[in-house]
């Protein structure tokens, strides 16, 4: 067989599929990315840059100040009734946005900003959702409380352990 | 020929706005080659951490030298350059320089020709790490001869004995009906 025209060889190996990385591929660069940007922004931080991380930095205190979406207007006379469960959501969620806020510290690494970012994107969706619709929707509170969780947790939890959770995940 | 699977255009204002480290568009370069990135690994080194490894370092180090790619040539050329370095950066570090002797082939019908997918993926598992590799660059990557020999750091001789000797093995294993059981891997 001429290797050179091995048209055979050549078509049953293109026709193999190709495979999917594992689903969590481009979280590890990303996170290896965010701890190398700091030696880069010490290198050339322009303008655009700073503007970019205060409005980051601005999302994320609104979020976590902000009221969760009608709370208190559901249990007000003549509104909708909430379901027991839904009610503990709400207040589960109030009590977690509370632990977030002492526990927040100025001071935050590239590293768990990335990933708190990440969390609070999906709250922002989430409360996107909450505030459109009449009647609260538990599995949106439901998502709310397992965001807000996740978010605590990393809070709590010191980089060196966050990162081993990267690379274990 | 049917072009490498890495052939896919990506607009230079995409490219434009990774370079300026715009995260949201490196995510999408990452989500258009990481398959062909992770296949061409995997279906080299048959090893699907050390894959994973190369997938990484690829992106990082493409993501770090993103200002060196100068739009004179397609991008995805520019990428799949990093990605077999760093898939052959394994190869060599294995060190298991098995070269293939040669092996008389037969007359009469060609065997691969009626294998399947399943087969052939098996079948090049059970190659030396470097024949598969070569094999792979060769017919799946076109990669000339001159290219896979300055990819080895051999000569180009080597890479036409490998490519040889390898497909003649992949048939030779083939009709010896030997198909093993590897571990588990997607075909």
């Amino acid at each position: 067989m001429d290797a050179s025209t091995d048209t055979v060889l050549s078509q049953k190996l293109r026709e193999l599929p190709q495979i999917d990385p594992p689903a969590n591929g481009w979280q590890l660069i990303q996170a290896q990315v965010a701890l190398a940007a700091p030696r880069e922004k010490r290198r050339s931080l322009d303008g655009t840059a700073w503007l970019g991380m205060a409005a980051s930095a601005v999302l994320a205190a609104v979020l976590l100040t902000m009221e969760p979406p009608r709370p208190a207007a559901v249990v007000a006379p003549g509104q909708v009734a909430i379901d027991a469960d839904v009610l503990a959501l709400m207040q589960r969620s109030q009590a977690l946005e509370a632990d977030i806020r002492r526990a927040s510290t100025p001071d935050v690494d590239e590293f768990r900003f990335a990933i708190e970012a990440a969390i609070q994107d999906e709250l922002t969706l989430v409360d996107v959702g909450l505030a459109s619709t009449a009647k609260p929707d538990r599995t949106l509170w439901a998502e709310r409380v397992r965001l807000l969780e996740e978010l605590r947790t990393v809070s709590q939890t010191d980089t060196g352990t966050l990162l081993m959770q990267a690379s274990v995940d | 020929m049917t072009a490498s699977t890495f052939a896919i255009e990506v607009p230079d204002l995409l490219i434009a706005r990774a370079r300026r480290r715009d995260l949201g568009a490196f995510e999408q370069i990452y989500r258009l080659f990481n398959r062909p990135v992770y296949t061409l690994a995997l279906r080299i080194l048959n090893h699907e951490s050390e894959a994973f490894d190369v997938l990484q370092d690829t992106f990082l180090k493409a993501y770090e030298q993103l200002e060196s790619y100068r739009f004179d040539a397609p991008f995805w050329a520019w990428l799949r350059k990093i990605a077999v370095n760093a898939a052959l950066g394994r190869v060599r570090g294995r060190r298991d320089f098995i070269e293939l002797e040669a092996i008389e082939e037969h007359g009469g019908d060609d065997p691969l020709q009626a294998a399947t997918s399943a087969e052939v993926a098996q079948l090049l598992q059970r190659l030396p790490t470097v024949s598969r590799a070569v094999l792979w660059l060769y017919h799946v990557e076109g990669y000339s001869h001159e290219e896979i020999a300055q990819s080895f750091e051999r000569s180009v001789s080597f890479s036409k004995s490998q490519v040889a000797r390898a497909g003649a093995k992949l048939r030779a294993l083939l009709a010896e009906d030997e198909i093993w059981t590897p571990a588990p891997i997607p075909c």
